[in-house]
């Protein structure tokens, strides 16, 4: 096993410019592609996070960084990538009080259908990283059904504040 | 011009929770009551609602969403069901400072209990102390043996906006089932 440079960093986070530049870089290898197997490590090289088979597969390597970040948003109690959620029981009062708009964003995951953190995000009107940890927080506390790879399905967020239930929305004074 | 059908909101409670305030603070107009004085002590200090409740929020077109209130005595238990039949929401409140809270969300829980799968409900509890986080629990772990999930929010019904508030997630469930 022949281990090369550059050395991939992973991070459970959208990547950023300088991550993609690197990644592309990874797959400027040329002919090395061919001649080796391939290892995911962390920065350093003292844990190994994954194989990819000779020759390398631009698909493979997409799909291991896919599968890293899956395992490593898990292990840093982060909700995985494409995840959907579904309450299993209302949050504890205290997990709810810490922001005002955590009731809603709660309400709309007791959905039948489950949803993902940018349709939850649009739902609520609220940024993504309040969604991001407030879900977090919900599978640290058990009360969440995450489910992944599941295929996408049509947005809510176009239909909710529409139609009748808008109105009654409006003649409420709810947004 | 489309006329949708009439929506009704339910308000359905013990004695003395504070349906009557609850739809007074929504209502546009002044809300109908059939709250009598009474001398039976299981009622509490606070007069009982005999009959219906009824408010009115007035939305554009001249189309309305109504509001009712249960009444509250368990004798009138019969009348509670037929009055959430085709609601668009069911709002039960909760005093805490009854002599059994947790009972009385029970009894609300049998009460309701053919429609409650498919309704769109939330639980308010009024008069939680400072300390509320484990007192607002307690009625969530209820909910949950009973293999339901429902918002659960403490509640002033004297403040519109934490009323609000349980009608707001009782809506996003109805949208969500659109």
């Amino acid at each position: 096993m022949i281990r090369l440079r550059p050395t991939l960093k992973l991070h459970a986070k959208p990547l950023a410019d300088t991550d993609i530049a690197r990644i592309t870089t990874f797959l400027r290898i040329g002919r090395e592609r061919l001649g080796h197997d391939w290892e995911i490590a962390t920065d350093g090289g003292h844990d190994v996070l994954g194989h990819l088979a000779r020759p390398l597969q631009y698909e493979d390597v997409i799909d291991a960084l896919s599968d890293l970040e899956r395992r490593l948003s898990r292990q840093t109690g982060m909700p995985p990538p494409g995840a959907r959620f579904r309450l299993r029981r209302w949050p504890a009062h205290a997990l709810l009080q810490v922001d005002a708009e955590r009731p809603r964003l709660a309400s709309f995951l007791l959905s039948a259908r489950p949803v993902d953190l940018d349709e939850l995000a649009r739902l609520g009107r609220v940024d993504p990283s309040a969604c991001e940890s407030f879900v977090a927080a919900l599978m640290a506390a058990g009360v969440l059904d995450v489910t992944e790879n599941v295929a996408s399905r049509p947005d809510a967020a176009g239909f909710v504040g529409g139609g009748a239930l808008g109105e009654i929305r409006r003649g409420l004074g709810l947004r | 011009m489309t006329t949708m059908p009439p929506h009704k909101i339910v308000f359905t409670g013990p004695p003395g929770v504070g349906k009557t305030t609850a739809i007074a603070m929504l209502s546009d107009i002044p809300p109908v009551v059939t709250e009598v004085a009474h001398t039976d002590p299981a009622l509490g200090r606070h007069p009982a609602t005999v009959g219906l409740d009824f408010g009115q929020v007035d939305l554009a077109d001249g189309q309305c969403v109504r509001l009712f209130g249960t009444p509250g005595p368990l004798r009138f238990e019969f009348m509670w069901q037929t009055i959430a039949t085709d609601a668009l929401g069911l709002v039960i409140l909760i005093d805490n400072d009854r002599p059994d809270p947790l009972d009385d969300l029970a009894t609300c829980l049998d009460a309701y209990r053919q429609l409650l799968p498919t309704m769109n409900c939330a639980v308010g509890i009024g008069r939680v102390p400072e300390a509320s986080a484990p007192v607002v629990d307690r009625f969530t772990d209820l909910l949950a043996e009973r293999g339901l999930v429902f918002p659960v929010l403490p509640v002033d019904v004297r403040r519109r906006e934490d009323v609000l508030a349980l009608v707001d997630t009782v809506l996003i469930q109805a949208e969500m089932r659109a």
